[in-house]
């Protein structure tokens, strides 16, 4: 059984707080997302799993074992850098041999299980490479082979997509995601990417300015967020800012919103989903104004002003014979959602 | 179009004239016949290398000027190459202050610099009771001051490049500081040394101003053999000279430049 546990992890940097309070588990097999924008503390406290920067309080423990205080190369982790991190100057197979070597690994152990992680990764053919020789693609495979070569106890992943491109990133990500499963990797994965989070992991913890908002899996995170920062993070969300008057949502503006009965009284946010919301030109529903269309192919996006708010809608794109087909910018227009899919949230 | 092109072109070329018309001067003339320089020449003639060669104090220069130029490069780009590496990685505070420090000997006058070097040698040689001045040791310790901060100047600019999470990659792995240190961060240094070795080699080998005052009889170097000649004959003996060191680096400038992409550094 491998895993990996924070316990109450708190680095700071001088007087900046980098990362407070950092409890998770990951368990075998798990992979695990920490999710966030930048400088949200996800890349210090993958740093901190590695060792390359010593928690200023809290415990680190991988398979129950404290390696709180331990050097990084008395760690059995192994992190494919955002850059890859190849070093220029060995060849692929010397990459991967690399951490077999330093394992006190003989020649030809080292040689055979070098080309058995290459083959996994369908990277063997270029074996006799420098970094430099390869593209991107098959950098990542490069870097990827040389943590897998060890069978290390924490997989440990930066970023891993954000220097491909868009055409190689779903490929690269269900490789990823099916080397990891297959092979069992207890993984953490740092991303800014939600959708490279919502699709590779199987619980997602979201980070932002040093703490945790929320952690769960991607469907407790996109329809259960605890707050209109995971609302808005996770998928997209209109927040639309008010306060509970006689039972219903009041936005500062004025406007009453659709409100279930029994709404907590201190909710100052109202979050709905942009593909929760139907528009029609006329009907039942909240009265708007056009103010964008943005047309995606599949989907079609529109920004309607009601009152003082803007409202993102996305729906599928309208067919010729809809009545929405024709609509323009300017255009009075009809919005509805059913309440239920509203979430009413204090912070 | 094809006129900023030609444009273009003619800068460069007249660029490249601009620079290299005194050294093909230079190599021309050391094949001239006559004893004073005239154009044209009266003939063409190889006595002048022959004479480079039968003059004892070139030939001795010459020796003097290699071992001072191989010794203060073999101790000062390690220094040197130590000092950048801190200067580039590590959070010391007073950063800038310790390189214009450090740069500080090619910064100063060399004239200056060596006549501050000739009293401090001849406080010491009082105080310790033993030669400096005119000694192996005394040229090389002095040429250090070259080496020191021309392997720092051309060093750093290469360090910075270095992207450390491949030595984090290595730590990663299992390297101890040691083996990281030993089988990567060395070798990604190696073109950023052989330039900053290139350099320092052809800096000392060369120097004449700093070098002016701490000769002495039998330990003279190359370029003061040749300015001590200049003062007595005008004979192109000398552009023979100067020709042959001219090919000299050249070679090992080519030779450098099989092993590392010079212009990838510098």
């Amino acid at each position: 059984m491998k895993s990996l546990e924070l316990e109450n992890v708190c680095k700071k940097f001088g007087e900046a707080v980098a990362v407070t309070d950092m409890s998770m588990h990951i368990l075998t097999g798990e992979l695990v997302s920490l999710l966030g924008p930048s400088g949200c503390g996800k890349t210090t406290t993958l740093r901190m799993v590695a060792g390359f920067v010593e928690p200023s309080s809290g415990s680190i423990r991988i398979n129950g074992r404290d390696v709180t205080k331990l050097a990084p190369y008395e760690r059995n982790t192994a992190l494919v850098f955002q850059s890859y991190a190849l070093f220029p100057h060995m060849t692929v197979a010397q990459n991967v041999g690399f951490g077999l070597e330093m394992r006190k690994v003989g020649k030809a152990e080292r040689e055979e299980k070098s080309i058995e992680a290459l083959k996994r990764v369908r990277l063997d053919h270029l074996s006799d490479r420098y970094p430099r020789q390869l593209s991107g693609g098959q950098q990542q495979r490069a870097a990827l082979a040389r943590g897998l070569v060890l069978n290390p106890d924490i997989f440990l992943l930066d970023e891993p997509l954000s220097n491909l491109d868009a055409k190689l990133r779903g490929e690269v990500r269900s490789e990823i995601r099916g080397l990891q499963q297959s092979l069992e990797l207890t993984t953490l994965m740092v991303t800014h990417d939600q959708e490279e989070a919502l699709t590779m992991s199987d619980k997602l913890v979201l980070m932002e300015a040093g703490s945790v908002r929320q952690s769960g899996t991607a469907q407790d995170l996109y329809e259960q967020p605890a707050d209109a920062f995971v609302a808005d993070f996770v998928g997209r969300s209109n927040v639309i800012k008010g306060r509970i008057e006689d039972g219903k949502f009041r936005t500062t503006d004025g406007t009453f919103m659709p409100t279930l009965p029994g709404a907590v009284a201190d909710a100052q946010y109202y979050t709905l989903r942009p593909e929760k919301i139907s528009l029609s030109r006329e009907g039942d529903g909240v009265e708007g104004t056009l103010l964008e269309r943005l047309y995606l192919g599949a989907q079609t996006e529109y920004t309607v002003r009601v009152g003082e708010t803007s409202i993102s809608v996305v729906t599928a794109t309208p067919g010729p014979d809809d009545m929405r087909a024709g609509l323009r910018v300017g255009d009075a227009v009809r919005l509805a959602w059913d309440v239920a899919s509203v979430r009413l949230l204090n912070n | 179009m094809r006129l900023t092109r030609l444009t273009y072109r003619g800068v460069i070329f007249l660029a490249y004239l601009v620079m290299l018309l005194p050294v093909l001067l230079l190599v021309v003339t050391s094949f001239f016949k006559d004893t004073i320089i005239t154009f044209p020449p009266s003939g063409l003639s190889l006595e002048w290398y022959a004479n480079a060669i039968d003059r004892e104090e070139f030939l001795s220069g010459f020796i003097v000027s290699f071992k001072v130029a191989a010794l203060a490069t073999l101790i000062g780009v390690p220094l040197g190459m130590a000092a950048a590496l801190a200067l580039t990685r590590s959070a010391i505070r007073g950063k800038q202050a310790i390189t214009t420090f450090l740069l500080g000997p090619i910064i100063v006058p060399g004239i200056v610099a060596g006549t501050a070097l000739y009293l401090t040698f001849l406080v010491a040689q009082n105080q310790l009771d033993m030669d400096i001045v005119g000694t192996l040791p005394g040229l090389v310790a002095a040429h250090i001051l070259l080496t020191i901060p021309w392997t720092v100047r051309v060093a750093t600019a290469g360090l910075q490049g270095l992207d450390k999470s491949v030595e984090e990659a290595a730590a990663n792995l299992g390297a101890r500081p040691w083996t990281v240190f030993m089988r990567v961060t060395l070798p990604m240094m190696r073109p950023a040394i052989v330039a900053a070795s290139m350099f320092s080699f052809i800096q000392s080998f060369e120097n004449l101003e700093l070098t002016l005052l701490l000769v002495g009889p039998g330990m003279s170097t190359l370029p003061i053999a040749m300015l001590n000649y200049l003062e007595f004959q005008i004979d192109p003996t000398l552009a023979a000279v100067a020709t042959i060191q001219v090919v000299v680096i050249a070679a090992m400038m080519l030779i450098t430049d099989r092993y590392v992409k010079l212009s990838r550094i510098v």
